[in-house]
């Protein structure tokens, strides 16, 4: 176990990422949605990875998971209205259709103003990514949000919320296809260059 | 780096607390560690209140948590929920 110091305390009160992670945002719930994102667009800079940390203050990031359409339309919309940067995280084999089928055209629209991650196709935690797996949860969806894009994705999430670990194929795998950054339950952190 | 990556990260707990607060489908604000922030282990600081007051909160004793955690997982929440409108 890695201990969690005082000197963690102090600096995640100093510097921290204001996250807002959403899937699903119910039509009851896109007031106070949009009263949040207002709140924390004032709160500070947009967080990207490869900047460097500002020495004080919050930084923001706002992310949408998994390519629920209803949330993803509306909350691209909302945040480029706030002059948001937002991160989405699309599925492109998703357990669910009929809630997420935003087409590569609006993912493309979508692009334009925010940027696009990698979430595997079909909602695979690493520990599912294996030899017979890989093609279709990381090398595909990769390639599929760089021809979307025009870019690699930089930043990436697991199901589960898991750190970069270097016995995972999953995360060697998307490594190797320029993934730089990882989003986990407790953090945002650089992925470790291979040796 | 700890040497385990993920000590906690298939807690039956902590996927019952990211689902309720999923579908919820409301806005809560969680604090993040950045790479840089998590490098910042100097044990000399003093308790930032607030995170000690939190911590509190939660009966979380803060000589006995571990990063990357079930409790720390629900500390960084009431430290974003703080942030919230």
């Amino acid at each position: 176990m890695t201990r969690w110091t005082s000197g963690h305390s102090a600096a995640l009160t100093r510097s921290p990422i204001v996250a807002l992670n959403f899937h699903e945002i119910g039509a009851e719930h896109r007031a106070s949605v949009r009263e949040t994102l207002r709140h924390v667009a004032g709160l500070g800079p947009r967080y990207d990875p490869d900047e460097p940390a500002t020495a004080d203050g919050p930084r923001v990031f706002v992310a949408f998971y998994d390519g629920m359409r209803d949330a993803a339309l509306f909350g691209a919309e909302e945040c480029a209205a706030l002059g948001l940067k937002a991160y989405f995280f699309p599925l492109f084999e998703h357990y669910d259709p009929h809630l997420a089928n935003v087409t590569d055209d609006e993912w493309r629209q979508i692009a334009a103003v925010h940027e696009i991650g990698f979430h595997t196709a079909g909602h695979a935690t690493v520990a599912e990514v294996t030899h017979l797996t890989v093609q279709r949860e990381v090398l595909a969806p990769i390639a599929r949000i760089e021809a979307i894009t025009g870019y690699r994705p930089r930043i990436g999430a697991w199901k589960g919320g898991s750190r970069f670990d270097p016995d995972q194929l999953g995360d060697r795998t998307a490594r190797a296809e320029g993934i730089r950054h990882l989003v986990s339950n407790w953090s945002i952190e650089r992925v470790p260059p291979s040796r | 780096m700890p040497t385990e990556h993920n000590p906690e990260t298939n807690s039956t707990k902590l996927k019952r607390m990211i689902l309720s607060q999923s579908v919820e489908g409301t806005a809560i604000p969680m604090v993040l560690f950045s790479s840089d922030t998590l490098g910042d282990a100097d044990d000399r600081a003093e308790q930032p209140e607030v995170v000690a007051r939190a911590a509190g909160g939660l009966g979380i004793d803060l000589d006995d948590l571990g990063l990357f955690s079930v409790d720390a997982y629900r500390l960084q929440s009431a430290l974003g929920e703080g942030l919230a409108p």
